[in-house]
């Protein structure tokens, strides 16, 4: 059976977040950030092969201005890695939704990632994945009553997690 | 354009699916060029926001994407739910203008309020077939009703997996339809159901009961449609000549009936099934069009089993001869036989007896079991044309017992006469002399001994 919602095209969703980039450029202007069109379209891309790798569908502009609205005022986000940063961070929003079972909201997601990346992995994706979100993937799964709880022991210590990261 | 549309409206018909009416109908409309690319972007973008919506209504809207099997689903049941509305539409051309003419939200809404009466209406005929019930062990049709049935309207979800059917359906029906999915197919299930528990309902449900022990010692684990059994089996009677409710049919009625069918043309048979047809109509006073319809229908399949068993000689395993619980069956004792040598006086002296009144008497003092009167019958005293007054004087268990022993001992499937000892064809003869009443009375009784 033919999908007939297959064949909509990218062109709405691009030219609906560049009307809301173009608000947060105005907004980070103060911190040298900024997106263009070319960055959005590059984006917009990079997500729909996140989707299609994670398995999950989106309609409309979906995440992707929450993720850069949140974002652009991280101290450790700068033009030079600003679209190659979303698009990490897309990366693995995406694949934390599926790896939390759906029962983490957007905003709860996105909230959490940015206070572990501003904060205990200052900057460094790889920490906030490894430890931080698989620590709320393992906290999902068993059920733990505050999936975002990381007092618990963690199987790897900081030191060993930050070697790893090195490596 | 209308008049193209109204002429190809048959042509388009077969190609829809009813599980899958909304897609099949798209595809059809968009292939024959009714709906035109416009057209067809604008019916895109609306599924788009009605799903952007629904995903929405989903997630709560926390979040703005889902897994892709979620997407699939959600987007089946919208198909599923826009399909209601448009199948619910008079005709085929009326809900092809719809879909041209109306906001796609507007037939998802109209969908969803056909989902919900359709699903009360469900719950309606889910009592009714509570109500009407059958009085059986069968677990298959136990469990469908009191588990399967419930738990298909506790699981059903109406707004984001319309087009699925959960629940527990086990039980299978006579006539059931496959291209059905949803709440579709529940109500088409349970109606049907209930035109078998209403027709069930014509017929005593110990006899029910008896003739499906009488299919199988297990048939209450097996997987059959009940209905289908009491329907063969009462189209068995009709074709026996018989009248009344009863489902009660012997090998005598079985052979009658292959008398009676075998060597038809294929038209003069079904003259004869549509005539017996007419009969459990007649009979049972039947006027519920539906319930006309479905036993049309299903006489439709048991006359191909009928000509079946026919041919190969195995109608006794399509006509059930009922099977007793056995506190109702009657164990039956004999007296005590004769001695040997006692016995072989009686016969010399019934042998000498020059009329048949004087032969009764002696076996009415002198013979106190069933064994011995067989013994006599067989011993070369009794003349062929006394046979029948001598059946005369002995009442319908004396008449029951001589049919038992008969069935258990002979086959009655058996043409060749030859093996068939005398008085056992004086027996046949004097039986098919009874009264129609009576004829069955003994039957039943003889069902009931056992030896």
């Amino acid at each position: 059976m033919k999908d007939f919602l297959s064949d909509a095209s990218n062109s709405v969703v691009v030219r609906q977040i560049l009307d809301e980039v173009s608000e947060i450029n105005k907004r980070t202007s103060e911190y040298n950030l900024k997106l263009s069109e070319k960055d959005v379209q590059v984006i917009v891309e990079h997500k729909a092969t996140a989707l299609r790798n994670t398995g999950r569908v989106e309609f409309g502009a979906g995440v992707i201005t929450k993720i850069i609205s949140e974002f652009s005022d991280s101290p450790y986000i700068f033009q030079q890695d600003y679209v190659e940063k979303i698009n990490e961070l897309v990366e693995i929003f995406y694949y934390y939704k599926n790896e939390t079972l759906d029962q983490i909201g957007d905003d709860a997601l996105i909230g959490f990632m940015k206070n572990c990346f501003d904060n205990a992995c200052q900057g460094n994706i790889e920490l906030l994945r490894h430890k931080y979100l698989e620590k709320v993937a393992h906290n999902v799964k068993f059920d733990k009553p505050d999936p975002f709880d990381m007092e618990e022991d963690l199987e790897l210590d900081d030191k060993e997690l930050e070697d790893e990261v090195e490596e | 354009m209308g008049n193209s549309i109204i002429n190809k409206e048959d042509a388009l018909r077969g190609k829809l699916s009813n599980e899958h009416y909304f897609q099949s109908l798209l595809e059809v409309l968009y292939s024959n060029h009714i709906l035109s690319n416009d057209e067809m972007q604008r019916i895109q973008l609306q599924l788009m926001s009605i799903l952007n919506e629904t995903i929405g209504y989903y997630t709560k809207d926390e979040s703005s994407s889902v897994r892709e099997e979620t997407a699939a689903q959600i987007t089946s049941s919208i198909y599923y739910t826009i399909g209601l509305s448009l199948k619910n539409q008079p005709d085929l051309k009326e809900a092809i203008n719809t879909l041209q003419k109306e906001d796609l939200k507007y037939l998802f809404a109209q969908g969803e309020e056909i989902l919900k009466s359709k699903t009360h209406e469900c719950r309606m005929l889910h009592e009714n077939v509570l109500r009407t019930r059958l009085k059986t062990g069968n677990l298959a049709y136990i469990d469908t009703l009191d588990y399967g049935i419930p738990l298909f309207f506790k699981q059903y979800d109406a707004r984001f997996a319309s087009q699925e059917t959960p629940g527990s359906i086990d039980y299978p029906l006579a006539i059931s339809r496959e291209d059905l999915a949803g709440i579709d197919y529940i109500e088409d299930y349970l109606s049907r159901l209930l035109l078998e528990n209403k027709f069930c309902a014509y017929f005593d449900g110990k006899e029910i009961e008896s003739l499906l022990r009488g299919y199988s010692k297990d048939s209450d684990l097996l997987l059959i449609n009940i209905f289908s059994l009491v329907l063969t089996n009462f189209a068995g009677c009709i074709l026996a000549g018989k009248v009344g409710n009863s489902l009660e049919i012997n090998q005598e009625e079985r052979k009658y009936i292959k008398s009676q069918l075998d060597n038809l043309s294929q038209e003069a048979f079904e003259d004869m099934m549509k005539t017996a047809k007419e009969k459990i109509f007649h009979q049972l006073d039947i006027e519920d069009k539906d319930l006309m319809r479905y036993v049309d229908r299903t006489i439709g399949i048991i006359t191909k089993e009928i000509r079946r068993h026919i041919e190969r000689d195995t109608l006794k395993n399509l006509f059930i001869t009922l099977k007793w619980p056995d506190s109702k069956r009657v164990k039956f004792e004999d007296g005590e036989s004769l001695e040997d040598s006692f016995f072989r006086d009686i016969t010399d002296e019934i042998r000498d007896c020059s009329s048949v009144e004087d032969k009764i008497e002696i076996i009415k003092q002198e013979l106190h079991s069933m064994r011995d009167l067989i013994d006599v019958f067989e011993a070369d005293c009794i003349f062929a044309d006394e046979f029948e007054d001598i059946f005369s004087i002995l009442g319908d268990f004396e008449i029951s017992l001589l049919m038992k022993y008969i069935s258990d001992e002979v086959s009655w499937d058996n043409d060749d006469a030859d093996s068939e000892k005398e008085w056992q064809t004086e027996f046949r003869i004097y039986f098919d002399t009874l009264g129609e009443e009576r004829r069955n009375q003994i039957i039943r009784i003889s069902d009931e001994i056992e030896l």
